[in-house]
């Protein structure tokens, strides 16, 4: 038997309502339109696409820091959508968070160790000696050293704030961490270790990683199914190899072709490179949202929305013209 | 004003003649709490006609700073040129008026910088600012430079570019500015386009869309690009030939596919292999990157002898000791290291 998903996403709606203009109708700017998705322990899913697609918005909307306007969200099996502040608090310690920016995302007149320190205090876990071994333990299972507990943030690196990030999300012991592009603002040589260390933990720990990135290349390094995102839906997801060497939306394969890749001799490769911009997710196109840019679009996709067509493996995507193609 | 020797100088061979811009041994100094910091340390190269030459680097590699330096465009008064001389098609940039500086910027180099609304005017509309730089270059009169902003604004696919001239920067997407960038430093036929990490803030399908355009410019009008970026994939799919650049120097030089098949400089072996490179990954946790050991050290705390000995697997006593000086390792293929031949085997 399989085990239940640490994480089940259901049909996830986020609104956000937006200032118009006076005695004029309430505009809503939907972020998130229907996402489904689960990730298993030791598994790491990792959901791409581009600025304003959503993916942060669905990360923020599992924290809770963001309400969702519908849908559910299940830990564990448990729905967590109607818990109040109060409710949360026990989720908060099995889903733990990594922010992009380890200098905005770190108090500065906090010590290292009370950082990483303060999530045990908040959740009742240990404190005294206790809370020190915990702590240095994780230090160490980072690449930090437990004598560097007394430094300030300022004094480490950029990668080495964002190991102390990732030692405070694994003090307490989480099942799942959100990852929001967890290496993107560092330098590329720091990166690579950054990686190495989140896919070691991970595995050995037997976590569930929900990794959210625009970075095509880092996500099929570290990820075991991927996710692709459009305009605030789902367009394809299935397992790491199927989206990346037998993708089916056009979307998928456009941002495929459109990746820069660090070889010359593949520079002659076919690409598909699109039209124009991203639809603005206050008024977005009828039918398809992506039509507007789809090399492949016919007048079907202007009228309705594509349900989702399965293939083998849990592999699925969303596209009229593909379902045509695949079925015939 | 003095023109200096190489255009003047004999017995030129037609090869020199096409190089548009000659940097020689240009130092760029900043005055910071902990005293001068020499950002650039005696960068040398040439650029030629139609060439796209990539200058690749981390940050406070010295990148940005080398392109601002060409442009005239340091922060004053902290930046200095301490040292060298940039020539555009044989004129000493240094030796020219702030004058006859205004008249190239445009016309001879144009630069596109990373990010675009930080570049605009927020309070102009683009019409106005696409048109003012036509108008000052070209000497065309209101009209004609609309029609030549129009123009160029097409050439870069900006939907219904009429309508949207009196647009200001915020009702213009990211990607879009970018783009109206690219036309503004593109519409005076500039000889030489500088572009600072172009691509840096935009969306990978966009950034294709800039790539494939600055390209067809490059073949269109044949003017040359300096192109910096920290981005390897970038500088794969564009550049012809590539400079790495590591704490103000210069470590690595040549055809991107050489630098790409055969680094001969361990730091361009360290950046090439920490990425994940698309299509080319095992099963997960199978490979890990590789990991450059420590950080870049500062500027003003610099190791003594070779500046990446720190952090390199081949380092040997005398690489901490001594400077190892920037040479040709093969024809064309240059680099700054005392054991570039033993990179053959650790080689992709």
């Amino acid at each position: 038997m399989t085990p239940m998903p640490i994480l089940e996403l259901d049909g996830l709606v986020k609104r956000f309502p937006i200032k118009s203009r006076l005695f004029g109708p309430k505009q809503w700017l939907t972020a998130v339109n229907g996402v489904s998705l689960e990730i298993r322990a030791g598994e790491t899913l990792g959901l791409v696409g581009e600025s304003g697609c959503g993916k942060s918005t669905v990360g923020k909307a599992i924290m809770k820091l963001h309400d969702p306007s519908d849908g559910r969200i299940l830990i564990k099996g448990k729905d967590i959508a109607p818990l109040t502040r109060a409710g949360m608090k026990p989720v908060w310690r099995k889903v733990q968070t990594i922010f992009q920016d380890p200098f905005a995302s770190l108090n500065p007149r906090m010590t290292a160790g009370a950082i990483v320190g303060e999530p045990l205090t908040i959740h009742g876990l240990a404190k005294g000696a206790e809370k020190v071994r915990i702590v240095s333990d994780t230090f160490r299972k980072v690449g930090l050293r437990p004598d560097q507990m007394d430094r300030f943030a300022h004094e480490f690196s950029g990668g080495q704030r964002q190991r102390l990030s990732i030692a405070r999300a694994l003090v307490v012991g989480p099942d799942l961490i959100i990852a929001d592009e967890p290496v993107s603002a560092l330098d590329v040589s720091i990166q690579a270790s950054v990686i190495n260390l989140l896919i070691r933990l991970q595995k050995e720990m037997g976590l569930a990683m929900l990794f959210i990135s625009h970075d095509m290349s880092v996500v099929e390094h570290v990820s075991h199914r991927v996710a692709v995102m459009y305009l605030g839906r789902l367009v394809e997801s299935g397992p790491r190899d199927q989206i990346f060497r037998n993708p089916q939306h056009p979307y998928t394969r456009a941002l495929l072709s459109a990746v820069p890749v660090a070889d010359p001799s593949r520079r002659g490769r076919e690409r598909i490179v699109l039209k124009g911009d991203v639809p603005s997710p206050i008024d977005p196109p009828s039918g398809c949202p992506f039509r507007t840019r789809c090399p492949i679009a016919e007048d079907v996709c202007a009228s309705a929305m594509p349900g989702v067509t399965a293939l083998s493996h849990g592999h699925g995507f969303a596209c009229h013209v593909r379902a045509r193609e695949v079925v015939a | 004003m003095t023109d200096t020797i190489l255009q003047t100088a004999p017995g030129k061979t037609s090869d020199t003649a096409e190089i548009v811009l000659s940097v020689q041994n240009l130092s760029t100094e900043f005055h910071s709490k902990k005293g001068i910091v020499r950002a650039v340390d005696g960068m040398s190269f040439d650029l030629r006609k139609r060439e796209i030459l990539a200058i690749v680097g981390e940050s406070g590699s010295g990148k940005s700073v080398t392109s601002l330096s060409i442009m005239g465009l340091l922060p004053h008064p902290a930046g200095r040129i301490a040292d060298g001389r940039v020539l555009f098609e044989g004129r000493d940039l240094g030796q020219l008026s702030d004058r006859d500086m205004r008249k190239i910027r445009g016309t001879g180099l144009a630069m596109i910088f990373q990010e675009p609304l930080t570049s605009l005017n927020p309070v102009l509309p683009i019409g106005r600012q696409m048109t003012e730089g036509i108008m000052q270059h070209l000497g065309l009169g209101l009209a004609e430079a609309r029609e030549r902003a129009i123009e160029m604004m097409r050439s870069v696919s900006i939907p219904a570019p009429e309508a949207r001239l009196k647009d200001f920067p915020h009702q213009y997407s990211g990607g879009m500015l970018q783009r109206i960038m690219i036309a503004i430093a593109m519409s005076c036929d500039p000889r030489i386009l500088i572009a600072d990490e172009p691509t840096t803030a935009l969306d990978v399908t966009i950034q294709a869309q800039i790539l494939d355009l600055m390209r067809t410019l490059r073949d269109r009008t044949g003017a040359s690009i300096v192109l910096i970026t920290h981005d390897m994939g970038v500088v794969a799919e564009l550049a012809d030939r590539v400079i790495v650049m590591y704490c103000g120097r210069k470590v690595e030089e040549g055809l991107v596919e050489k630098v790409f098949h055969r680094p001969r400089h361990p730091y361009t072996l360290g950046l090439l292999g920490s990425l994940p490179i698309l299509g080319q990954a095992g099963a997960v946790g199978d490979t890990e990157l590789t990991e450059i050991p420590g950080v870049v050290p500062s500027l003003d705390a610099l190791p003594p002898g070779c500046r990446f000995s720190e952090r390199c697997g081949f380092a040997t006593d005398r690489c901490r000791a001594e400077d190892p000086p920037f040479e040709e390792a093969a024809p064309g293929h240059f680099t700054a290291c005392w054991h570039s031949d033993q990179l053959e085997r650790a080689a992709r």
